[in-house]
């Protein structure tokens, strides 16, 4: 079924543009059963959603959760040694135990909120690996796993990188983008992939620690860095203030056109730079509600970014499409289609009409 | 000599750029960089890339001679190319390395 997560629209586009007539057409042809596929795979999330029915009868909570150590290797040690999975008691090692029990709550969250089973709705068992590389500090997701550093080379403090709930939920939301909309991972709809994750990362946080709109502090991976850089990676209610040279926008006034290429600082188009931007208008729209976000706009975003994007979404497409769905939701004129409205009329996106 | 390598992405976006002259170095240590060097590739490594990777780090590594020659590659984590991985390495553990985050 998911084609399009092995031959991402964006290569297949790339493909299309540069190779010979036949590479052209084959590449247009795969790229045309992706959508078709894709529009299927949206017909019957909708279908199981309005018949009650959203967790797939086959393999309903028996997603596996397992923890590897890939000891200091790289890619190609990938996933390492198996160190803990359920029913296993805890290891002796603790950023083990951190792996573990922070994908559970994440699973757990998307499960008890939005009755999914898992990244791709169908109970995918979940593989970890940690102490990937040396002092390696970073956390991502290779199209199959979630890998953590140990942290401690300069930006992260130490263990901080699997030790932050936020971080891991905001790898595994990487996954469950991966299995909806697949945004392309550059410009626009790469920075609503990056923002996508912000916002059910800090979600899964509020939830587990019982935090409210008013409450939260709105930062992603509070703590994480070194204090001599700042105070966490991201502030999705003040972007551009979680660190000395944070750059990103609050709004679009200040959006950063930068180009596609393979200039490491153009950030592929800014997904990690202009990903503020919807960040902020979600943290908006959440506070002027009040109360837990995630039972608020955050079921909206979820239905958007599971049922209602195409794979090169634009910021305008995301702001018309939770606008039209938290009024389906709520009501057209309810408070909560007024606050998602406002929101976006914070960071000056202009939603374009509703895409269906 | 002079390397330059700049690292991005990553969970966090941020721009890490270490510059490490060989001016700082002694000569075993300039030695084991010349060495490094000449073993690496500067050619983009074909094959696959990783198209589902998120927040992986992507590089750009350059090298100034002495004669005002320059070579440099970018390239994706984990498509380092030939002898690659370990001049990162080697510019990361040398504290005479300057580093400077920014975005």
């Amino acid at each position: 079924m998911h084609l399009c997560a092995i031959a991402p629209p964006s290569l297949l586009l790339r493909l299309a543009e540069s190779g010979s007539a036949a590479a052209r057409e084959a590449a247009l042809e795969t790229q045309r059963v992706s959508e078709r596929l894709r529009g299927r795979r949206i017909a019957v999330a909708r279908a199981l959603r309005e018949q009650g029915a959203a967790v797939p009868p086959d393999r309903p909570g028996v997603t596996a959760n397992t923890v590897f150590d890939v000891e200091g290797g790289e890619e190609s040690a990938l996933p390492g040694r198996r160190l803990r999975t359920d029913g296993d008691p805890p290891s002796s090692d603790t950023a083990v135990n951190e792996a573990y029990d922070n994908a559970a709550t994440t699973v757990a969250f998307y499960r008890d909120v939005f009755a999914r089973e898992s990244i791709d709705g169908r109970g995918l068992d979940l593989v970890s690996s940690v102490h990937f590389g040396q002092r390696y500090d970073n956390a991502f997701w290779t199209g199959e796993q979630m890998v953590y550093g140990d942290g401690g080379g300069g930006t992260f403090v130490a263990g901080a990188l699997t030790r932050s709930l936020d971080v891991i939920a905001h790898e595994l939301t990487h996954g469950v983008t991966q299995y909806t909309a697949n945004l392309v991972y550059e410009a626009q709809s790469g920075a609503l992939n990056e923002s996508f994750s912000d916002v059910f990362g800090i979600l899964v946080k509020q939830r587990a620690g019982g935090i409210d709109a008013a409450t939260s502090d709105w930062l992603i991976g509070a703590g994480a860095l070194e204090p001599s850089l700042g105070t966490a990676l991201r502030s999705m209610l003040a972007p551009g203030t979680a660190y000395t040279g944070d750059d990103q926008p609050a709004d679009m006034d200040s959006y950063r056109d930068l180009p596609v290429d393979d200039d490491p600082r153009n950030d592929s188009g800014g997904v990690h730079i202009n990903s503020g931007i919807p960040n902020r208008a979600f943290a908006e729209a959440a506070r002027t509600l009040g109360g837990n976000a995630w039972e608020t706009v955050g079921p909206v975003w979820y239905t958007v970014l599971t049922e209602r994007l195409r794979a090169n979404a634009q910021f305008a497409d995301a702001a018309a499409a939770t606008v039209a769905v938290a009024a389906e939701r709520y009501g057209d004129g309810s408070r909560e289609h007024d606050a998602v409205r406002g929101g976006w009329d914070a960071v000056k996106v202009v939603p374009t009409p509703d895409p269906r | 000599m002079r390397v330059t390598v700049v690292r991005a992405g990553g969970i966090a976006g941020m721009v890490v750029t270490t510059t490490l002259d060989a001016a700082d170095l002694d000569d075993a240590r300039t030695e084991a960089l010349r060495t490094l060097v000449a073993g690496c590739s500067f050619r983009e490594r074909s094959g696959p890339v990783a198209p589902a990777l998120r927040d992986g780090f992507s590089y750009e590594v350059t090298v100034d001679d002495d004669d005002g020659a320059r070579q440099g590659v970018r390239f994706a984590q984990g498509t380092a190319p030939e002898g690659m991985d370990a001049l990162l390495r080697f510019v990361d553990d040398e504290p005479a390395g300057r580093r400077e985050t920014r975005r």
